[in-house]
């Protein structure tokens, strides 16, 4: 079974202080001091399929997992890391095209890539990601590429005849299904939230394959945009404002801050509970 | 403009779906009249009460087997082939979501998801949302109908349907199969609802918590406090409390009327889900957490040691 991963590097936004968060004329805010990380739902959807490969194994069944990222240069270390840990292809799709907010752009690549470069049994994506958080991408891959779609995954396993036992979130509980491929599993808020370091020796012996370096232009990026633009686009950005009093409650000790948050400003609120 | 609001019948959640729908359409000012409501449902006896909480007069109850999205967007998209709706208006919840975006798709309209606010233009609609894992709020131009919107988690309050005179049509549609991949199908209830949603009190624990014995005592200290116990992402993920408990824009957004922040830093997407609180109090050994500037009161020390005096003075 052919399984692809698709993941994106973000910016870590939370190390982002007050001042940082300019808009410039380009509706966009300058991150590009700041270290990016695997989105959190992608480096779990990376996960879970690395720990599918090794269920895969007791059923007598390969997986072959292509990695795929769509950006600038920064992301191959973390495609290094994935040959590390036995993904059998790395692929980096060079971008340096604003897409935040266009997700059918991305969509649109990723289905090409599927149906006319490397052939897939399965794709799997975390569920959205930041600075667009457009929680589109999975979906529109699902459609573009005419296949379902199982949302809100939060494990994979192995199952008879080539199939897979998807458990996925839904309203007032799980949902367990047993599924032929193709699918496209858009991964949740799976207990399983960390990619796994590979070892030295492994580093050594596959973490320095080459990686396949695509061009974006060879998906018609172009006029993919210009579709894009004529149905919406970005008009505006603005910081969300949360701050509030921030009244400080100090004190010599513990017991003595307890006390004066409890008399001044917990007490009556408690009584009415 | 012309929309029709689809819901899920078929969820326990229904009634929060139509009444927060019906508090974003109130407060959108969208015209009622102008309005359609599909309702997918599963249950014969509950076509009534489904009914009574449709936003608007004019509604369409469409049985199906169970809420399968592949079948849904079939029927939906049969429903619909003929219409020239401007607006299709899904739930917060991620059903809502995911179908906004497919069945744009399928009828090549645009979507947007977790939609704040609207405004209606001649040329388009204008739409708000947050971005930058809720650091910021985009604004967004949408030209090409129909546009699918799905609302976001917490985006309006809630409001009952008034609406008494509906008019409804019932159409069976157990027939519609697209979900012949699925092979074995096994639902497995919670076992126990975690009440954050509807909490009147409620301490959330972060990361800073660090360890699963310490969830356990804080959700010792929130039952003798009176509180209902909510953990941020990293929290569930790790499996130090159960997915159910999770607060932020992937999880509950509870409007509680008081809140006491434990061991959190202050995520933007983790406080999206505790912002509608009243009063905000937060408990932390960082005075340069972002969640300081964001609370009502704030205690800097160990919150362990803190919530053991409250106990005591209790």
């Amino acid at each position: 079974m052919k399984i692809l991963v698709c993941f994106k590097t973000v910016p870590d936004l939370e190390m982002l202080s007050e001042e940082d968060w300019a808009v410039d004329s380009n509706l966009a805010v300058d991150v590009s001091f700041v270290k990016n990380i695997l989105n959190c739902f992608d480096e779990s959807a990376l996960e879970m399929t690395l720990k599918l490969s090794e269920y895969s194994e007791s059923f007598n069944e390969s997986l072959t997992l292509t990695a795929l990222t769509i950006g600038d240069k920064k992301a191959e270390m973390f495609l290094k890391t994935l040959y590390a840990l036995k993904f059998q292809k790395a692929v980096r799709i060079e971008n340096n095209e604003d897409v935040r907010f266009f997700p059918e752009v991305i969509a649109a690549v990723i289905a090409q890539y599927v149906e006319k470069i490397n052939n897939q049994d399965v794709v799997v994506l975390g569920r959205q990601s930041g600075e667009g958080d457009n929680a589109k991408t999975p979906l529109l891959v699902a459609e573009m590429l005419g296949w379902p779609c199982i949302t809100q995954v939060i494990n994979i396993e192995p199952s008879q005849e080539e199939r897979l036992r998807v458990t996925s979130m839904v309203e007032g509980g799980t949902l367990i299904q047993v599924i032929d491929t193709p699918c496209v599993l858009s991964v949740g808020n799976a207990p399983v939230s960390y990619l796994r370091v590979p070892t030295l020796k492994d580093k050594m012996s596959y973490g320095k394959r080459a990686i396949e370096v695509l061009n974006i232009n060879v998906f018609n990026i172009a006029s993919l945009l210009n579709k894009c633009y004529h149905e919406y686009q970005l008009i505006g950005l603005e910081k969300i404002s949360n701050h509030r009093a921030g009244i400080l409650i100090e004190g010599a000790t513990t017991a003595e801050k307890a006390k004066k948050l409890y008399d001044h400003y917990l007490k009556e609120r408690l009584e009415k509970q | 403009m012309k929309f029709t609001v689809i819901l899920n019948g078929c969820s326990d959640n229904f009634i929060l779906q139509a009444e927060e729908i019906n508090g974003f359409l109130s407060s959108n000012a969208l015209n009622l009249s102008r309005g359609h409501t599909i309702i997918f449902y599963c249950e014969e006896n509950s076509k009534i009460e489904l009914m009574a909480n449709a936003p608007t007069a004019s509604v369409e109850l469409i049985k199906v087997k169970r809420y399968q999205p592949e079948n849904i967007l079939e029927i939906l998209k049969q429903r619909t082939i003929n219409q020239q709706m401007d607006l299709y208006l899904f739930a917060s919840d991620f059903t809502g979501s995911e179908l906004s975006v497919r069945f744009a798709y399928r009828i090549a309209g645009s979507s947007l998801v977790a939609v704040n606010k609207l405004e209606i233009e001649k040329d388009g609609l204008i739409a708000y949302k947050a971005v930058y894992s809720n650091h910021m709020q985009g604004v967004f131009k949408l030209s090409k109908k129909p546009y699918c919107i799905s609302i976001a988690k917490g985006c309006t309050d809630l409001e009952a349907v008034l609406e008494k005179n509906h008019e409804a049509i019932t159409e069976d549609m157990m027939d519609v199969v697209k979900d012949d991949f699925i092979k074995e199908y096994d639902f497995v209830e919670e076992e126990r609802v975690s009440g954050l949603a509807h909490a009147k009190f409620m301490l959330v624990a972060g990361n800073g918590v660090k360890q699963k014995e310490k969830v356990k005592r804080l959700e010792e200290i929130a039952k003798s406090l009176g509180a209902v116990l909510g953990v941020s992402r990293p929290v569930a993920t790790n499996a130090w409390a159960p997915l159910n408990q999770l607060v932020g824009v992937s999880g509950v957004m509870a409007k509680p009327e008081l809140c006491i922040a434990v061991a959190v830093s202050g995520a933007a997407a983790f406080f999206a889900g505790i912002e509608k609180s009243q009063y905000i109090i937060a408990i932390n050994t960082d005075k340069g957490a972002p969640i300081v500037r964001c609370a009502d009161v704030v205690i800097i020390d160990d919150y362990e040691s803190i919530l053991e005096e409250l106990l005591k003075i209790k």
